[in-house]
């Protein structure tokens, strides 16, 4: 094992988290219930349980019975995928040599969404969050100031300083 | 679903790269806790932009919730803000749901303490669609729509409460999570109360309390939560010795669990029953320091309804001047905190007609009994007694 290795589990460690044997206890189980009672596929049963794990190392608070968690999650997990897979349909055998209709503009859209992300990543955080709120989230201005307890005369005025910001600080860069 | 879980070893890697993170992040996020507003003005530094960081962030906001609620919001909108900064396909997407769903839902919960129950229900459903990405993130699903059910419940949509506790308990039973499947049946009962069927509350709450003293005797903040609410149940019933003992208990627990918000909660319901049995003088005392309290931590709303019992107290002890004195100050109070329309409109009429009231108590009680309400409904309009028109 290299030193480097050695630390990454001790840092798992160092949270009080042995996963390992709850682990080496539960997955079997896990990815028998996902097999026998949904007639899911053994590579993604696994990557399913493996899921239901990642889930339960996430989550803050400590769970009182752990067994039943996880056979709770994998019993979910597994209908929320069937679902899911009940929405795929099988393409038809002429279509796998076309090219795949959502890259049919990925030249124009692309460039814009990397321009959008770079502009985005060189805001204030501030400004990240209340473009966040307005752009992507749909958030009207009088709910932007509710959310940042303030007016909606400031929270419009902070807007478009915060656009003007991205707008400066993205050709700032751009031309240096 | 994710491919990059396939393996244990894949799992495992990223369990500890994320353990790492966090481990990094506790110097830095304990640092942010002391600085002020600044940091919102930089920008956020690439070390930061972490699953780890994002979840350091989001305990330490969530920590002080009860004696910060305006700081803990601010440090779960800045842990939205880094987590939208983590670099794409830095992990399974499973972790980048699990930690903006995580941000979403404590904002919510941070909303609720100032009664900001739209911008709280804005951020369960964002909660709610975030974990919705993921097929393993179903109990975080029924957590975020528990806390949809509870905005639901504070602003009297009684019907949609009712159904998403039904749905959410079904989960959370499967889960093998029994005590939060008692929060659902906890919520259920409030919504009887609001309705109006105290009675039947109160024997549903004492049920509960037996029932948890079987299956979770060590579940104080349980414990606390029913001993306060029925406390106030019981005090409209009028059984006041047996709501005084359970608020007591309601008090000694949150004493112990260190949630001085709690214990603000329940010495204002002591108060209340000190009001009614006309022990005015024990109860000031009690009624101001709440009051305090309420506005320390930012939350002029609650503060100035508690003022309204103290400006009570002041006129049942023929005090008015200073009881007026108190409603001007409650009515800067709400108009610098830009506060509710009609509730300034109402306190606004009794700074007017407190001073000529023949019934001044009934008044101050009439327009205390709005307020309150407009905290369920906040389009609720104020209508001026017979008596004083």
């Amino acid at each position: 094992m290299t030193v480097a290795a050695e630390n990454r589990i001790s840092a798992l460690l160092a949270l009080g988290l042995d996963f390992d044997a709850l682990y080496d206890e539960h997955f079997h189980l896990l990815v028998g219930i996902a097999i026998d009672r949904f007639h899911i596929e053994e590579g993604e049963a696994k990557t399913l349980a493996h899921e239901v794990f990642l889930a339960l190392f996430l989550k803050a608070e400590k769970v009182r019975d752990v067994r039943s968690w996880l056979v709770g999650a994998i019993f979910n997990a597994s209908k929320q995928y069937l679902r899911r897979r009940a929405h795929d349909v099988a393409l038809p055998p002429e279509i796998l040599n076309e090219p795949d209709p959502k890259l049919l503009h990925i030249s124009d859209v692309l460039p814009d969404q990397i321009a959008a992300r770079e502009a985005f990543a060189c805001l204030s955080a501030r400004c990240q969050l209340a473009l966040r709120l307005r752009y992507l989230e749909g958030y009207s201005i009088p709910e932007i100031a509710v959310e940042l307890r303030t007016t909606p005369r400031y929270a419009q005025n902070l807007v478009t300083r915060c656009l003007r910001q991205a707008h400066v600080r993205y050709t700032g860069k751009d031309e240096s | 679903m994710s491919s990059r879980l396939a393996t244990r070893e894949a799992l495992f890697d990223v369990m500890e790269q994320i353990a790492e993170e966090r481990i990094a992040a506790r110097p830095i996020v304990e640092e942010l806790l002391s600085r002020g507003d600044e940091v919102w003005d930089e920008e956020i530094p690439e070390s930061w932009r972490t699953a780890g960081f994002v979840q350091e962030l989001t305990a330490a906001g969530a920590a002080i919730v009860e004696t910060n609620p305006k700081k803990s919001l601010s440090l779960a909108q800045l842990a939205l803000t880094v987590a939208t900064t983590v670099p794409p396909d830095t992990y399974p997407t499973l972790v980048q749901a699990f930690i903006e769903g995580n941000v979403w839902r404590d904002i919510g919960f941070a909303h609720r303490y100032p009664s900001a129950y739209e911008a709280a229900l804005r951020a369960y459903e964002a909660a709610y669609r975030t974990f919705s990405r993921e097929c393993a993130l179903a109990y975080e699903q029924a957590r975020a729509q528990f806390g949809r059910a509870t905005v639901f419940l504070f602003t009297r949509r009684d019907d949609d409460a009712l159904e998403i506790l039904e749905r959410t308990a079904d989960v959370f039973h499967e889960f093998g999570d029994e005590k939060s499947v008692l929060n659902c049946e906890i919520s259920q009962a409030t919504v009887h109360f609001f309705r109006g069927n105290v009675q039947s509350a109160t024997v549903k709450y004492l049920e509960f309390i037996e029932r948890l003293k079987e299956f979770a005797p060590d579940d104080l903040y349980t414990f606390g939560l029913l001993y306060g609410n029925v406390g106030h149940f019981l005090t409209m019933l009028g059984r006041n010795g047996e709501a005084f003992t359970a608020l007591q208990r309601a008090r000694e627990i949150f004493t112990l669990l260190g949630m001085p918000s709690e214990v603000d909660r329940a010495e204002w319901g002591l108060a209340i029953i000190l009001l009614s049995s006309g022990d005015f003088e024990t109860a000031l005392p009690l009624l101001r320091n709440v009051r305090e309290a309420h506005l320390k931590r930012g939350l002029p709303e609650n503060a100035g309804l508690i003022a309204l019992y103290i400006v009570d107290a002041l006129v049942a002890t023929d005090r008015r001047t200073e009881a007026l004195e108190l409603v001007e100050r409650v009515l800067g109070e709400f108009v610098n905190a830009n506060l509710n329309q009609h509730a300034i409109t109402a306190l606004g009429y009794l700074r007017d007609l407190l001073p000529v009231a023949i019934k001044p108590r009934e008044t101050v009680n009439d327009v205390r009994a709005y307020v309150e309400r407009l905290r369920n409904d906040r389009t609720s309009r104020f209508l001026l007694p017979e008596s004083q028109e």
